[in-house]
């Protein structure tokens, strides 16, 4: 649950962020994409939707406190859809000491007022309240903001006394009926329709492949489906696959002038790739875009074209002449990972400036959010290296108890007293502790574990100001109250090598590692079986999906193989998508064998939980295996499998396998749950209806350089009797060197006497 | 039976009160204690009277006289006996304790078993030395061991691992500790150095905070207090590693072979009387007349002095000027003399007469041998022997030196030339243009010019002479600091790491014996570092408290144990740390000038065989630490209320800050309780000694005595009762010399029951001559001294040096201005308040019934 919670929290601020950008740069093209209004009467389908309050950005219900304080609700309509109604059904409480004639919510869509609701001292804490939204203040990016006027009793009153609130409960909800609207044919829109950043559910983009699919083909869906799968990015995506029919909404076709769909049989051929964008043949609500080739090979190109080159496009047809990547990428420069080897302003992690101020007696805390490499070694680190640089206005007086609290992933760091000076001074430098930081590991309760491997961390910087509490009766107006966090602000990751003992699936959960460590996926093979199903090709779109989101770049330079060759694979990871748990190869001694039937696992004396969001590197948790067991059993049944390269050392091989290939949507479905993410660890993770465990058992290998005495030091610190063994032989070599050594200098000192 | 029952009452009665008086409480306490017990006691109870019970279960409570806080002192003790009472038979406890120490000694008696094997041997190592394999093998041996050795050094451990690691290390440490022999010694050396290598080692890469300005300079200075420590441990063990135990070489037979040696006794200021007793030891030298002169050097033109010399025959050169003090006082005695040999010996130490016997031989064999050094000994005690009376119980702080250093130095040949009790050769010493003048330490300094040019050196360490110790603590520490300004002359202007001759051996012992004297700051920085965190709030050492306690105590610990094994008879653990302390302060200043202006400084006479009359506190010289005393007072309290009120987090930061203030509060107290000087009465020093003589009576008597001290005007003799009856005005005392008999005249100046005070009649030279010759001289006098003082434990040392801190805080409040005496009686008093309530061991004895 509260996993769940905490990733509709980051999606929420996503929401919250781009609401933000549209506001600056408010776009005009919506309209000019306006479809004819000949058009409009073909599309007569609603569309419902009811928005709870977690989806609207708040997991638990909202406290107002203090008079004049708000909260914004956020939430987007789609391109394609026209907003016809709009309802909130607010459900509040009232603080019980607020005088019902004076205190009210005020409602405001999009910053215009749209009602106001007196409290009932009937039901003040229980009150449900429908308001209606003027859908004419509807934007693309929408916010529906609350606020309360308060006021207690007394005459004398302090705006931020503690008497003063109400809660959004959470049964406050959003409703809206929307139209949808027909889209034009126009390439210029993309991603849109087929995603739509102002749509914050996860993406769902069937994808259409005729024929058996070739691995070119599916080379090229891979690289489309991994873009859809960066431009989602937290939202999620999955790409249903259907072979002849075209699916009743928006969905992406490849087809050559040989293999296509039944119903786009009539269609021209081409003679180069081509990207088109056209009407369902049957719904023209819907869209299709064609990604078209007069073969596989053309496919590719057709599908790196619209990969690298939406920019360029317009019109509804467009061939692609030419698309390639002029230098090869670095390892750890994926788009979304914090890059680490500079020290990174903050301006560079936000998408908006506005991003570092709030604003307000109690402000929203200013987030700043970012992704990290899975296999950062921070062993014996100091901690990151903050240089924090903050202004705000200025409280009345030094000590009054204003403060900014530090928090990471919601874990307090520390807090700074807010001075009259109104700005940090010179930057303030301090250290962000790490859960191995060695001067902070002895005292147990401040292992923090603050950094998040793979997944996104995010730095709160939360506000406080103090309420001014005079004691007397006169008219306090504070001004409004500001803070911003500088985006000359840095954090700093570098210095660290990328260093992590595999197998390691949590890292592949959170982050597709190894193989987004090049962000094109350049490193990485994947090896399908020869039977391409459905099913199987659905899971390998899905993660490419997966790793795109991961990087935020499109998975342009992987590699597709349907059998072993040593020679293919040995310079790259291999990510394996097998039904029937065929290996085919990779030795006898995994910890997890099965086939349809018959099933062994290796399980360790001790399931050692690698501490969740602990740094990889960090905690050493070797475990061998010391029970077996076999069973044959038919249900349902699929793994994660993590293993050693046969063909390298370096390399790493993720294993996707299940029992039968319809036993895949277990893997999908918890690939696309963050809950069950956050579940996932070791090297083996099974799955079976309605559950999934993780095991760490089996051989571990490192990935990843070290400095030589980094690499010595690490592997001796976990054998300190060793190191005492060693020790005592030293102890012995010297001494008996040094006494034979010194047994002849006396010597010879006693006999100069005797010459 | 009435009568009887109040007579047994009354015997009973008397018994407790004996003749005392008794005030009015008392009496009713007692007496109705008797009643009680006579009324409704059993006769016996637990095998005693019960009428006698309080005085054998209470012995710390008297019934006579009741005190307020009795009845506390009754429920503890009550107590104690109740949980702790032992019965009189014999305990298990004991049984246990008698099967362990069996145990153990069967364990021991392996070991020692084990320490027998031949491979321990060093014969058996040196006679596969002429293995030809050996001269490849072991340059591979060391570099193995060594890139193992840093291995062990600079892996980082967590802190669970560094406790395992070292914690079995130490079990292995305790176990070569108990192996006799030199070759465990070599592996608790090597041991030990691994360890405090591996502490700088984290010292260095992980405990500073480059985030903090002001911690990142403290911490550094700090770092560097404690490299120059750790440099001075690891040259110690270079030093000390194998004492060499150089024996005496005996002469040829023929005494013709034998060479001529000048002696020369320099002196400026001192007493007449001083040096009397040295010309006189000097003239007892059993030595070929015709081969030995004496030269009394006086620096002082005395008239006195002249006389003297021309009285007992002994050579008397002056001169115009000072110049050069004692280096140019010998230089120009040198220019007036011929011997082959040149001794020298300061005024006071008087030499016995087989000085040259036991020290010449060497020279004889190896023409190179330029100095043979022997140890100085002192029969008075320093001030620090004397404030904080240890004499002869623990060794001074001359006895590492001369005990060990010295010794050490010898096997790299590296012995120092110590102004007094040496030998030099004419030939080499000349060849260097006699004794060194550019430094206030004219004597190492000579001793490293001689090694420059490839002369040998040696070191005998038996005390063959012994002299007076410097008087006050003023003139103690004046003498250190010169050491330490000509020690760091030197360092600047003939550096001995650099310059040509020397062998990197040599550099080294010079080296740290010039690093020694270098101690001052690096000290003071230790006794102020924990106030960094206690006062300012910074933490100079960037890691946890339970890190620096990992990492500290074994560093400590190891390097503490193993010193307490190769020092142990020469310098008990705690006490050097006490020594050094007293000077720190003192030889800072001079240290730091003279490595930078080394020509800076004069030399200072080191005054001797002064007196002190008063019992007094020197504030002049124990002010700096007071002060330091008052700011780590402040820490601790400062520490206390950061306990309190600071954030948990910090809490065993500031307990380990606690810890190191405390114990620099223990160390200052030694330091302060040197600074109140004793009572020095006497003008000459008594020797005290313990060898019979006999009495002659003028009747011709002859009485049996046990002389238990002299010195130079009389002796004082120790016999029975009786016999000290018959002593008259007049006597003859016999002593007895290399088997010849010596009768000294002496008139009886004081007569106690079993003791009698004597004071020497004929005082002419001949006669002088055989009494020092009797007395100060005999060659066997010192040698027994050293066998009396104890083994190093460190625990105990702890616990020694614990007292003497609280009596010096005692001596401080005593001589303080005027509420502090007043509370130092108040404070005694609550402590021997609060130990009188502490429960008393009784002694239950089972009588037949």
């Amino acid at each position: 649950m509260s996993q769940r919670d905490k990733t509709l929290r980051a999606s929420n601020t996503c929401r919250w962020l781009l609401l933000v950008l549209w506001a600056v740069c408010m776009p005009t093209w919506a309209e000019q994409l306006m479809p004819a209004p000949s058009e409009w009467r073909q599309a007569e389908e609603l569309r419902r939707y009811d928005y709870s309050l977690t989806e609207l950005g708040f997991p638990q219900s909202v406290l107002l406190r203090g008079s004049e304080s708000s909260a914004g609700l956020s939430f987007g309509s789609r391109l394609d859809e026209l907003v016809e109604e709009a309802t909130l059904d607010l459900g509040f409480s009232f603080s019980p000491s607020l005088v019902p004639h004076l205190s009210h919510l005020k409602v405001y869509l999009n910053g215009e007022f749209m009602s106001a609701v007196a409290v009932d001292p009937e039901k003040r804490l229980q009150q449900k309240v429908s308001i209606p939204l003027n859908t004419r203040y509807l934007a693309d990016f929408n916010q529906v903001r609350v606020q309360l006027v308060g006021q207690p009793p007394e005459e004398c009153y302090s705006p931020d006394s503690p008497s003063i609130w109400a809660e959004l409960t959470g049964d406050t909800r959003l409703r809206t009926v929307s139209r949808v609207l027909p889209v034009a044919n126009n390439l210029q829109q993309l991603p849109a329709p087929f995603f739509d950043r102002r749509d914050y559910r996860a993406l769902q983009l069937p994808v259409v492949l005729t024929g058996e699919g070739s691995l070119e083909r599916l080379h090229a869906a891979g690289i489309v489906t991994s873009w859809f799968g960066a431009l989602a990015s937290w939202r999620g995506a999955s790409f249903p696959v259907e072979t002849e029919r075209l699916p009743k909404q928006h969905a992406l076709v490849f087809m050559t002038n040989t293999q296509r769909p039944k119903a786009l049989q009539d269609f021209p051929p081409v003679s180069a790739p081509t990207l088109q964008m056209i009407s369902h043949p049957e719904n023209p609500a819907a869209k299709l875009l064609l990604i078209q080739g007069r073969d596989d090979a053309d496919l590719i190109q057709a599908a790196r074209g619209l990969v690298l080159g939406s920019e360029l496009l317009s019109g509804p047809v467009a061939e692609i002449q030419r698309a390639v990547q002029s230098e090869p990428r670095k390892p750890y420069d994926a788009p979304n990972w914090l890059p680490t080897d500079r020290p990174v302003r903050f301006g560079e992690l936000v998408d908006n400036l506005n991003q570092l101020q709030v604003e307000g007696r109690t402000p929203p805390p200013v987030r700043v959010g970012f992704q990290l490499p899975p296999d950062l070694f921070t062993w014996r680190s100091r901690g990151i290296p903050v240089e924090l640089d903050y202004r705000y206005s200025p409280p009345v007086e030094d000590g009054s108890g204003s403060q900014m609290s530090l928090s990471i992933n919601e874990q307090f760091i520390e807090a700074f007293n807010l001075t009259r000076k109104g700005f940090s001074g010179e930057a303030k430098r301090f250290r962000v502790p790490l859960l191995n930081d060695g001067f902070l590991s002895a005292n147990q309760r401040l292992r923090i574990p603050a950094f998040k491997v793979g997944s996104r961390n995010q730095l709160e910087f939360k506000f406080d100001f103090a309420g001014i509490n005079s004691g007397e009766c006169k008219s306090l107006a504070p001004a409004q109250r500001y803070a911003v966090v500088d985006a000359d602000s840095t954090v700093d990751f570098t210095g660290f090598a990328h260093y992590i003992e595999m197998p390691n699936l949590r890292a592949f959960a959170n982050a597709a590692y190894p193989f987004t460590r090049m962000a094109d996926l350049s490193e990485t093979a994947v090896l399908l079986p020869d039977s391409k199903n459905k099913e199987i090709i659905q899971t390998y779109l899905q993660l490419m999906g997966f790793a795109g989101a991961s990087s935020g770049y499109p998975a342009l330079a992987m590699a597709l193989y349907d059998d072993w060759q040593e020679a293919a694979l040995k310079d790259r990871d291999v990510l394996l998508i097998a039904a029937n748990g065929q290996l085919a190869q990779g030795g006898e001694d995994l910890p997890l064998l099965f086939d349809r039937s018959e099933r062994m696992l290796q399980k360790p004396r001790k399931n050692i939980v690698s501490e969740s969001d602990t740094w990889a590197g960090a905690a050493p948790t070797l475990a061998s295996a010391t029970t077996e067991v076999e069973v044959r059993a038919s249900g349902p049944f699929a793994a994660l499998l993590g293993m050693r390269s046969p063909y390298n050392d370096d390399r790493s091989v993720v294993a996707v396998l299940a029992a039968h290939p319809s036993d895949m949507a277990l893997v999908r479905e918890a690939l696309a749950d963050s809950g069950k993410i956050a579940e996932m660890y070791g090297s083996v993770v099974v799955f079976r209806e309605g559950g999934q465990a993780s095991f760490n058992v089996g051989d571990k290998y490192y990935v990843g350089k070290l400095r030589v005495w980094d690499l010595i030091w690490y592997h001796f610190s976990r054998y300190p009797m060793l190191l005492g063994i060693i020790s005592i032989i030293v102890v012995l070599m010297l001494a008996v060197v040094l006494w034979r050594l010194l047994g002849g200098v006396a010597r010879r000192r006693l006999q100069q006497g005797d010459e | 039976m009435k009568e009887d029952f109040s007579s047994i009452l009354r015997a009973r009665y008397r018994h407790y009160v004996g003749v005392k008086v008794v005030s009015l409480p008392g009496k009713c306490v007692l007496v109705s204690w008797l009643l009680f017990s006579a009324l409704f006691l059993r006769n016996r109870i637990a095998g005693c009277e019960s009428w006698r019970l309080p005085e054998v279960f209470f012995p710390h409570i008297s019934l006579i006289r009741p005190q307020l806080l009795d009845p506390l002192r009754i429920v503890v003790q009550v107590f104690w006996l109740f949980f702790m009472r032992t019965p009189p038979q014999k305990s298990r406890t004991r049984g246990f304790s008698r099967r362990l120490r069996y145990a153990v000694g069967g364990a021991k008696g392996r070991l020692q078993g084990l320490a027998n094997k031949a491979w321990l041997q060093p014969s058996f190592w040196q006679t596969r030395d002429a293995n030809v394999a050996r001269r490849h093998r072991q340059p591979l041996t060391i570099a193995l061991a060594a890139v193992l050795a840093v291995l062990c050094i600079t892996v980082p451990l967590d802190p669970l691992a560094q406790f395992v690691f070292a914690t079995a290390l130490f079990g292995i440490l305790l176990v070569f500790n108990r192996l006799p022999g030199r070759f465990p010694q070599m592996l608790m050396i090597v041991l030990s150095l691994l360890i405090s290598c591996r502490y700088i080692w984290w010292r260095c890469s992980s405990t500073l905070n480059f985030d903090d300005p002001l911690g990142l300079a403290l911490g550094i200075v700090l770092l560097l207090a404690e490299l120059y420590a750790w440099l001075v441990l690891l040259l110690g063990y270079f030093q000390n590693i194998w004492p060499l135990n150089r024996p005496a070489k005996s002469l040829p037979k023929d005494t013709a072979d034998w060479p001529s040696v000048d002696i020369f006794v320099p002196s400026y200021n001192e007493d007449l009387e001083v040096v009397r007793a040295t010309i006189y030891a000097c003239q007892g030298l059993d030595w070929p007349k015709d081969k030995l002169e004496i030269y009394l050097l006086d620096d002082g033109r005395r008239d006195d002095f002249r006389d003297f010399a021309r009285d007992v025959g002994v050579h008397y050169i002056t001169r115009d000027d000072n110049r050069h003090a004692k280096a140019g006082n010998i230089n120009n005695a040198l220019k007036q003399s011929r011997g082959e040999y040149v001794a020298i010996f300061d005024c006071d130490h008087i030499p016995t007469r087989a000085f040259l016997q036991l020290s010449m031989g060497w020279f004889l064999g190896d023409p190179k041998l330029a100095l043979v050094q022997t140890p100085h000994h002192f029969f008075s005690p320093d001030p620090f022997e004397r404030n904080l009376s240890n004499f002869r119980k623990v060794p001074n702080e001359g006895g590492l030196f001369y005990g060990l250093i010295q010794n050490g130095n010898d096997l790299w040949n590296g012995t120092f030339f110590c102004g007094s009790c040496a030998i030099i050769r004419r030939g080499p010493l000349e060849e260097i243009g006699g004794v060194a003048v550019e430094t206030v330490t004219e004597d190492a300094h000579t001793s490293l010019r001689l090694h420059r040019l490839g002369y040998n050196s040696a070191y005998i360490r038996a005390p063959l002479a012994a002299g007076l110790a410097t008087e006050t603590l003023s003139a103690h520490i004046g003498q250190r600091i010169r050491w330490a300004r000509g020690m760091a002359q030197i360092l600047r202007l003939d550096n001995p790491l650099r310059g040509p001759g020397l062998k990197l051996r040599q550099r080294l012992c010079y080296f740290n014996a010039m690093l020694h004297f270098l101690s001052g700051i690096p000290r003071l920085v230790f006794l102020l570092a924990p106030l960094a965190f206690l006062l300012l709030h910074t933490y100079i050492i960037y890691a946890p408290a339970i890190m620096i306690f990992l990492y500290v105590l074994p560093h400590m610990l190891y390097s503490s144990v193993v010193n307490a094994k190769i020092q142990g008879r020469y310098r008990h653990s705690f006490w050097g740390e006490v020594y050094e302390t007293v000077l720190s302060w003192y030889i800072a200043r001079p240290t730091t000038v003279a490595l930078f202006a080394p020509h800076k400084g004069t030399f200072n006479v080191t005054a001797k065989g002064g007196l002190i009359h008063e019992k007094y506190f020197d504030w002049v010289m124990s002010r700096p630490y007071i002060l330091l005393v008052l700011l780590n007072a402040f820490g601790f309290l400062v520490g206390l209320w950061r306990l309190y009120a600071g954030p948990s987090n910090e809490i065993s930061a500031v307990l380990l800050n606690l810890f190191w203030v405390v114990y620099n509060l223990l160390i200052l107290g030694g330091a302060v309780a040197v600074a109140a000087e004793a009572k020095q009465l006497r003008s000459d020093h008594r020797v005290q000694v313990r060898f019979p003589v006999a009495l002659e009576l003028p009747s011709g008597h002859l009485l049996h005595a046990q002389l238990v001290d002299f010195s130079l005007s009389g002796a004082r003799v120790e016999l029975s009762p009786d016999a000290a009856e018959q002593v008259g005005q007049q006597v003859n005392v016999i002593m007895d010399r290399a088997g010849r008999e010596y009768s000294f005249a002496m008139t009886t100046v004081f007569k106690g029951r079993e003791v009698v005070g004597l004071r020497l009649c004929d005082q002419s030279p001949s006669s002088m001559v055989n009494y020092v010759q009797c007395t100060f001289a005999r060659a066997d006098n010192w040698v027994s001294w050293k066998q009396n003082m104890s083994v190093d434990k460190p625990l105990t040392s702890m616990a020694a040096v614990m007292s003497i801190s609280i009596q010096g805080y005692r001596r401080l409040l005593r001589a303080g201005p005027r509420p502090l005496p007043q509370l130092l009686t108040t404070i005694n008093a609550l402590v021997g308040m609060a130990k009188s309530l502490r429960p008393q061991p009784i002694l239950i004895r089972v009588e037949e019934a």
